[in-house]
């Protein structure tokens, strides 16, 4: 395998912004529903769930494992993002400040202790016993890399879901974990280590990770 | 750091596909020649593609705004309610759902504390009987079994506690004033009668006997509250009543006498009336909130 057909392979921007920490441009489309929430509009907070929704709920799934609680989650944040919208500034994008709402009332989620897990969560625990047809639909590394990511810590799967899915550079992973840059790094290599140790243990090697 | 690990760091935002094209094609350059570099990005391509797979079956529920926004609104209704134009349209809301005999009754059982007084020129005939019309009137706030408010349904939410305190307000601060009066009254007919003493012989015991019939009918119904607020300011009267019929109290044991005393003195301190009052009263509340959070109709039990 040749570095160029890896550098091939990547796409550009296909799910994220660019990589960059940039102050927002004050007439940005999403600062002026941020304008339009501190002025009280509900049309503007419907058009920012309609914008971001999607991503903001893949963020609350991915840190809480579980889908209702996911909901409840991605609707706290909105009502927070509605009473902080006069306090923001612009000095990031809206969409690392939404997701460092989801980011914190996620983990406060997890950390009630009163709060059982639900059925939704059970079927997205390690699956041992997952359905035949759905193991065999899902290649062996695909599986155990799921699997792996579901071991990980809700901060591991943090940093490997706001890189990969939702864009964000190290600076901005670090104000939404609110963590130092070199935290962030540092989950990033725990985690690197913890899935390749999973792909090794179930014999397949890096040849095969692809 | 070495120019390996400084792109080996690169690597996870160059899989995610968000590095700038000088940076990618270092990047390019590198893995070229480093072995361990390739593996590592094989390994986040995997988990990029993994991640982004799952998360394409999801679906972010419709109607979360919607339900952001009620909640919203809300809160709002909750705090706006204290502002002052709101409270006084609360109070006034509250004045014609609070049962009406209420009113009548503690105005003739204070009414009667005022006459005997004025016949027996003894000031405890009305210093007994206020309190215990004040009681009677507080403990009937709270009903939510047979209350008319229940009917109501007020425009905005209201929190049970708030709607309780205006209740309180209402009805105590009537048995107050009325007493008051009564005491001026009795002050300017019979100026041999120090204001000051009467205002603290009825004050303390009549707040605190309120708020802890206010308690008790959150916890034993209306009725019970009456029996056994009754019961206890009827108690504290035992010496007294013993010592004007002369029953020889002493042929009980000591232990029931000091008992019984202590008992009567505690209604004679009115500091501490009033912190027994305080914590009653934050009992009440906390009762209050309790139950309405067990009740499917939490925010119509009053009103």
């Amino acid at each position: 395998m040749t570095t160029n057909v890896l550098a091939k392979d990547i796409p550009q921007k296909k799910h994220a912004e660019p990589f960059r920490v940039e102050s927002m441009n004050a007439d940005a489309p999403e600062m002026q529903l941020v304008r339009r929430m501190a002025a009280n509009d509900p049309a503007a907070l419907e058009e920012l769930y309609s914008l971001y929704g999607q991503r903001l709920y893949a963020y609350a799934v991915r840190l809480t494992g579980d889908p209702a609680r996911a909901e409840d989650v991605v609707q706290d944040c909105l009502v927070a993002a509605w009473k902080a919208a006069r306090r923001f500034r612009g000095e990031g994008r809206v969409i690392a400040w939404l997701l460092s709402i989801v980011h914190h009332t996620a983990l406060k989620s997890l950390r009630r202790p009163t709060y059982e897990i639900s059925e939704a969560m059970q079927e997205t625990l390690p699956a041992a016993d997952a359905p035949l047809e759905e193991q065999a639909q899902r290649s062996q590394q695909a599986h155990r890399l799921r699997e792996g990511m579901q071991n990980l810590s809700p901060e591991h799967r943090a940093v490997l879901e706001l890189v990969f899915y939702q864009g964000m550079s190290m600076e901005e992973c670090a104000q939404i974990c609110r963590c130092p840059v070199g935290t962030v790094k540092s989950r990033l290599n725990y985690a690197k280590a913890a899935l390749r140790g999973v792909l090794t243990r179930a014999g397949i090697n890096g040849e095969d990770v692809k | 750091m070495n120019q390996h690990e400084r792109m080996n760091e690169l690597l996870p935002a160059y899989a995610a596909g968000g590095l700038d094209d000088k940076q990618r094609r270092q990047v390019a350059a590198h893995l070229n020649q480093c072995a361990e570099c390739q593996a590592d990005l094989e390994l986040w391509q995997a988990v990029r593609t993994e991640i982004q797979t799952e998360n394409s079956t999801l679906r972010a529920p419709a109607g979360l705004a919607n339900a952001a926004l009620a909640k919203i609104h809300s809160e709002a209704a909750q705090r706006s309610a204290w502002q002052p134009a709101r409270l006084w349209q609360l109070l006034k809301s509250q004045v014609v759902l609070v049962q009406k005999e209420l009113w009548a009754a503690s105005a003739i059982m204070i009414g009667m504390g005022f006459v005997i007084t004025m016949d027996t020129q003894n000031i405890n005939a009305l210093q007994t009987l206020a309190p215990l019309a004040a009681a009677a009137g507080v403990a009937a706030l709270y009903r939510p079994e047979d209350d008319a408010a229940r009917e109501l349904a007020m425009s905005t939410p209201t929190s049970p506690r708030l709607v309780l305190l205006v209740r309180l307000a209402l009805v105590f601060g009537y048995d107050l004033i009325l007493t008051l009066l009564a005491s001026l009254w009795l002050t300017s007919i019979f100026p041999a009668i120090p204001f000051s003493q009467l205002i603290l012989g009825w004050l303390a015991p009549m707040t605190f006997l309120s708020m802890l019939a206010l308690a008790l009918s959150l916890v034993m119904g209306h009725d019970n509250a009456i029996l056994v607020s009754y019961s206890a300011w009827i108690f504290q009267h035992i010496p007294a009543l013993a010592d004007e019929k002369s029953v020889p109290l002493m042929q009980f044991p000591q232990w029931v006498v000091q008992l019984v005393e202590g008992y009567a003195h505690l209604w004679s301190q009115p500091t501490l009336l009033f912190a027994l009052s305080a914590a009653a009263l934050a009992a009440a509340l906390w009762l209050v909130g309790n139950i309405e959070m067990r009740t499917p109709r939490s925010q119509e039990s009053f009103g």
